[in-house]
């Protein structure tokens, strides 16, 4: 499979304090990949410098084999890379605006057929359209804000923790719409400290004080005692 | 968009016939800049959050220009509006690097690049080219009438600027930015551009109000062109009205030129007292202006 997102020996932080070394990984075409790791780990730091926000001193950043680590955020996610925060809406801007900002470039005509499509898969959004976004359950934020990051048909979806806020309901229908997507080939890279988003997932990362600790598929996580151990307070899963 | 069109036509249209219903047409051309001043604002506060004291840095670069493009140059006063309107937007150029800036800080130098303009041309050394202190006769050029079409056509292209950027993928992005610029560029919006955008825009529109207005006051002062009491009019006008809206500093404008106009030539003491609790209330109790008041009652506001 081609590779999407290659990062080589990142190492970034936030001005003189350095938070990422020697972090490399790779997300594949059509592959989801999860970043695990406790609170401070480093997990959103990562995210963030994948996506521009986090400046990098070191290491290199290719999406579809072109080095993309000095480009501003905008032209990151101009070339396919595709970002949702645990925010990531303008509450000021109603539902259908949101998807009209995510749809940056294209003809109207195409936005209308995208936010169609987008409707389709969140059909919770679709009577809601000329509301404002502020105005949304939590829920139905986060799907606006999956709806958003859709809408420029990224290469590779970045999810900063999308289960953060949500209640088990809301979590299995992010879940669910999570792997919709993914069955349409559609590559991810999920920052998590969730467990039930490992069944998303092929490969897994785990991140501890800025470095990777442990790499390797999903089956292989699971079956590893010590970050079982370590990560998730279990003795099987 | 129909609403907001109309709106418009309905405004340029009342002052381009108000002079045959009613004579002082100083007060009416006076109206209108401060309308073409306080949708510039618009365009910059409404759509990007950034408040520009030093607004009025454009409006005196753009009177200057015009006005010594006509004496210096022998320019037409049409192409001297032209060339007021180019200078202003290259003066925003030079500081587009305040846009780095937010809040206070933004204010402070905004407003500190309009005082700095001011001394260079009152500057005596510069009488040569300025005329320093002396201000500028252009008397030469004088054409009542010519001067009011010409700011009735100004009012026109504010307007119409502000509609387009209420119903445009610009005005969208602008207004994502306002709300959260980092969600903004990650939604792939190019900020420093887009905010630019805007930057120049209010530019260029102040620039060629200042041109104007030389135009029709044929004589003017420096302190008369950079005055921070236009900067602070506009910002009042458009902020009372409601900023982001085409009606608001439409409403702001009229409301309170009007004001003045009644009572702030007669009785300056008593409209400064009115105007300071009006600022006041504005802030405290009606941040969103009076469109907001009417948003609140169900009603949109064009």
């Amino acid at each position: 499979m081609p590779v999407v997102l290659r990062a080589e020996a990142i190492e970034a932080g936030y001005g003189a304090l350095e938070v990422l070394w020697d972090v490399s990984f790779a997300v594949e075409d059509g592959q989801c990949v999860i970043l695990f790791g406790a609170n401070g780990s480093g997990k959103t730091t990562l995210l963030r410098a994948l996506v521009g926000l986090v400046p990098v001193m070191a290491g290199r950043i290719e999406l579809d084999g072109v080095r993309v680590e000095r480009l501003a955020p905008h032209e990151r996610v101009r070339r396919g890379l595709g970002y949702m925060s645990e925010l990531g809406i303008f509450p000021d801007l109603t539902v259908h605006e949101n998807l009209e900002i995510g749809a940056r470039g294209l003809s109207g005509q195409q936005v209308r057929r995208r936010a169609q499509d987008a409707y389709a898969i969140f059909p919770d959004l679709a009577p809601r359209r000329r509301e404002v976004a502020g105005r949304l359950s939590g829920g139905q934020r986060k799907m606006l804000g999956l709806a958003k990051a859709l809408m420029g048909r990224p290469r590779l979806l970045v999810l900063d923790e999308p289960s953060a806020g949500l209640s088990p309901r809301l979590i299995k229908e992010t879940i669910a719409a999570l792997r919709h997507l993914h069955g349409q080939g559609l590559a991810m890279l999920l920052a998590e400290q969730n467990i039930s988003f490992l069944e998303l997932a092929q490969y897994a990362y785990v991140l501890e004080g800025g470095r990777v600790r442990f790499s390797g598929t999903v089956a292989q996580l699971e079956h590893n005692d010590a970050v079982r151990r370590a990560y998730f307070g279990l003795t099987g899963l | 968009m129909l609403k907001a069109v109309l709106t418009g036509v309905a405004t340029v249209g009342l002052f381009a016939l108000a002079p045959v219903f009613y004579a002082n047409q100083t007060l009416l051309f006076s109206a209108m800049m401060y309308l073409v001043l306080a949708q510039g604002i618009n365009v910059l506060y409404g759509f990007t959050g950034y408040l520009p004291f030093g607004y009025v840095g454009f409006f005196g670069a753009g009177a200057y220009a015009g006005a010594l493009s006509v004496l210096r140059l022998g320019l037409s006063p049409v192409l001297a509006l032209v060339v007021g309107g180019v200078v202003a937007v290259l003066v925003g150029v030079v500081l587009v690097p305040l846009l780095r800036l937010s809040g206070a800080y933004f204010a402070i130098a905004n407003l500190a690049a309009a005082q700095a303009l001011y001394y260079v041309v009152s500057n005596p050394d510069l009488q040569a080219l300025t005329n320093g202190p002396y201000g500028i006769n252009l008397a030469v050029a004088y054409n009542a009438t010519a001067s009011y079409a010409a700011m009735v056509a100004l009012l026109g292209l504010a307007l119409a600027t502000v509609v387009y950027l209420r119903h445009s993928r610009l005005g969208l992005a602008l207004r994502a930015i306002r709300e959260d610029r980092i969600s903004a560029e990650l939604a792939g919006i190019n900020v420093v551009r887009e905010r630019t955008i805007a930057w120049l825009l209010s530019a260029l529109l102040a620039g060629l109000c200042g041109a104007a207005f030389a135009w029709y006051i044929s004589v003017f002062y420096p302190e008369t062109v950079f005055s921070l009491n236009v900067s602070i009019f506009a910002i009042v006008f458009a902020l009372f009205g409601g900023a982001a809206t085409l009606a608001g500093p439409i409403v702001g404008t009229l409301v309170l030129y009007g004001l003045y106009s009644a009572i702030g030539i007669s009785q300056p003491e008593y409209f400064q007292l009115i105007f300071g609790l009006v600022i006041v209330g504005l802030v405290l109790f009606l941040p969103d202006g009076l469109a907001s008041l009417s948003e609140r009652a169900g009603f949109e506001v064009p």
